[in-house]
């Protein structure tokens, strides 16, 4: 079967300094892969490269099987829809023809939005709660709902790869746990692919079928959540001592109490 | 429930588009009646009526000629010029996501300024050259933009380069424009009567002329106004959602400029009207460009037909320059509809 997404020695540099140096990273359809990291390990450009926001000096990036040089952005978009850490809240808009935003791919530029578009929006809407919101101006939503919108706006792309680019930053436990619980149901139910990054190990380690740490620029380890999540593969690439519980199955990353730092 | 009614609020509903396109008529109708000769709208709309053969009386032929040789023309341009002026300041403001963005941020104001001081200077003596001096300042305006889009790097860096390369444009055109101004002692007068701006210059051979320019700017500008939407989630999240984000700003930036330097190699510098009118729509019906461009369009015709009657009747015998208008009738205007618009979201 051919891979959602399919990245090969990839390397991006900015100046002298090396961002990516040479990732290997795949993600099979319907898979959940989460990329953890410490800051500066290049999350951020690995994911917005995948979405093709991102120019690469080398190696080569494939999404459904079509390599992402030469995509149309139209087609691009088609492939695969990205949720960014921070979007941009435009001032004025409703809820609805935010979400319908993400249909701009699904027709030729200059055409105006088909009953299909504003259907796929409707039961986007429905399917995240957020059609009582649906007059409402995006500006005046609180975090979580805002991120749920921009989560709509990505879903309505109907793109087989969704990236998540640290959905839950800013958001209370409540609402980490809405937001990701919304895209576990989407892509259970849709077949989507799924890439995140997220900083939370134990939230990482909960939603994700596979981890991938990402240090320096280069993806030095990836397996099961089991694999991963060990006192010593972060101690390694965090530097930090930690314990990993296991909570009824569910690993658990607590800092050590009894290691000062 | 699946496939619910659509509520979007980006749509352009006919009621609005009737009353921007009434203010523009009933502008139009006083553009026509009003003057030092007052000639009453009924008479004018039974001469219409005449001459389409469906009833009516003509009017007396003092009358006709100051309607359709000296007014009409004076009143189509500034529908024009209003309206591009108008949607190309949209455009702008929606390529740019800067409300402060008009026509004139990439430097056409001083590429046409140093056209036309040059086709007054040097091609006219000093003294106006007809004819000339609109396309010297047409060509000025577009080198300028495209002198401005060269040195911040053809459009692949964001729009903050291209506003700073829009100043620094600006800037030395400005300073050559002035130098040049200066050598001749007998073009100032005609110089600055044209920065300032007019419509009395209007000919039914000049509105030909700067007619497709403006109506290709137009048209350009409107069908790319869904996209424009889109671009306020900024280059990054539009060009995820799958805008191909380079080529819609190069391509409305274009297309606004052609309209700009078409609109001012026809009636000078005025001012205001790029920046006022789409802010004054965008307050009353919402921030989508599909409703702000369109009706841009008719409220920039009526609002400067409008200035153009008060320049050319608030002091007896003397024109006011109607670039001095639009600021003085602009700004309370905006300031009014700022306010209402504030104690409506109360």
């Amino acid at each position: 079967m051919t891979a959602a997404c399919e990245v090969s020695n990839l390397r991006i540099a900015v100046g002298d300094k090396s961002l990516l140096a040479g990732v290997e990273f795949s993600v099979e359809p319907g898979e959940w892969v989460t990329v953890i990291g410490p800051n500066g390990a290049g999350k951020t450009t690995l994911v917005q490269a995948i979405a093709g926001l991102r120019k690469f000096d080398s190696g080569s990036i494939q999404l459904s099987g079509r390599s992402l040089h030469g995509l149309s952005d139209r087609s691009r978009a088609g492939l695969v829809a990205f949720v960014p850490q921070t979007p941009v809240v435009p001032e004025g808009m409703s809820v609805y023809d935010y979400v319908l935003l993400g249909r701009v791919a699904h027709r030729s530029l200059l055409r105006a939005e088909t009953p299909m578009d504003h259907s796929v929006v409707g039961e986007v809407l429905s399917r995240l709660d957020l059609h009582e919101l649906a007059d409402r101006g995006v500006q005046t939503l609180s975090g979580g709902e805002r991120q749920m919108a921009v989560i709509a706006r990505a879903l309505v792309q109907e793109s087989p790869l969704l990236v998540l680019d640290e959905p839950t930053t800013g958001l209370d436990l409540r609402h980490q746990l809405e937001v990701l619980e919304v895209v576990a149901q989407e892509r259970r139910s849709r077949r989507i692919a799924v890439v995140a990054t997220l900083h939370d190990l134990t939230l990482a380690g909960r939603f994700a079928d596979r981890l991938c740490v990402l240090d320096g620029g280069r993806v030095v380890a990836s397996g099961s959540v089991a694999e991963i999540l060990t006192p010593e593969t972060i101690r390694a690439h965090y530097g930090v001592v930690v314990r990993v519980v296991d909570v009824d199955g569910i690993p658990v990353v607590v800092p050590d109490p009894r290691t000062p730092r | 429930m699946p496939g619910a009614r659509p509520r979007s609020s980006s749509t352009l509903k006919v009621r609005y588009l009737v009353v921007a396109v009434l203010f523009a008529l009933v502008a139009s109708a006083v553009g026509l009646s009003v003057g030092p000769v007052h000639i009453p709208i009924t008479g004018i709309v039974s001469d219409i009526a005449w001459r389409l053969g469906i009833g009516g009386h003509p009017l007396g032929p003092v009358d006709s000629v100051i309607v359709w040789t000296l007014r009409a023309p004076r009143v189509v341009l500034g529908l024009l010029v209003g309206g591009t002026l108008a949607v190309a300041g949209g455009a702008y403001q929606g390529v740019f996501r800067n409300p402060l963005a008009d026509p004139y941020l990439l430097g056409i104001a001083a590429g046409a300024g140093l056209g036309a001081t040059f086709a007054i200077v040097v091609i006219g003596g000093g003294a106006d050259a007809p004819g000339v001096t609109p396309l010297f300042a047409f060509a000025g305006g577009l080198c300028a933009v495209a002198l401005t889009w060269i040195v911040a790097g053809r459009g692949a860096t964001g729009p903050t380069t291209l506003i700073l390369a829009g100043v620094a444009v600006a800037s030395v055109l400005a300073a050559i424009q002035t130098l040049l101004q200066q050598s001749s002692s007998l073009a100032v007068s005609h110089v600055y009567y044209w920065l300032l701006g007019s419509l009395a210059g209007a000919t039914w051979g000049g509105i030909l002329g700067v007619l497709p320019y403006m109506a290709v700017s137009v048209v350009v500008c409107i069908a790319c106004a869904r996209l424009l939407d889109v671009l306020s989630v900024g280059e990054l999240e539009s060009a995820s959602l799958g805008l191909p984000v380079v080529v819609v700003r190069t391509v409305v930036i274009a297309a606004a400029s052609l309209g700009a330097a078409a609109a001012v190699s026809a009636a000078g510098l005025i001012g205001f009207v790029g920046i006022v009118v789409p802010h004054a729509v965008r307050l009353m019906v919402g921030v989508s460009y599909r409703r702000i461009l369109v009706l841009s369009l008719f409220g920039g015709a009526g609002f400067l037909v409008l200035a153009d009657v008060l320049a050319r009747t608030i002091i007896t015998d003397v024109e006011v320059p109607i670039g001095v208008v639009t600021a003085i009738l602009g700004v309370p205007f905006f300031v009014l509809v700022l306010h209402v618009r504030r104690l409506r979201l109360r």
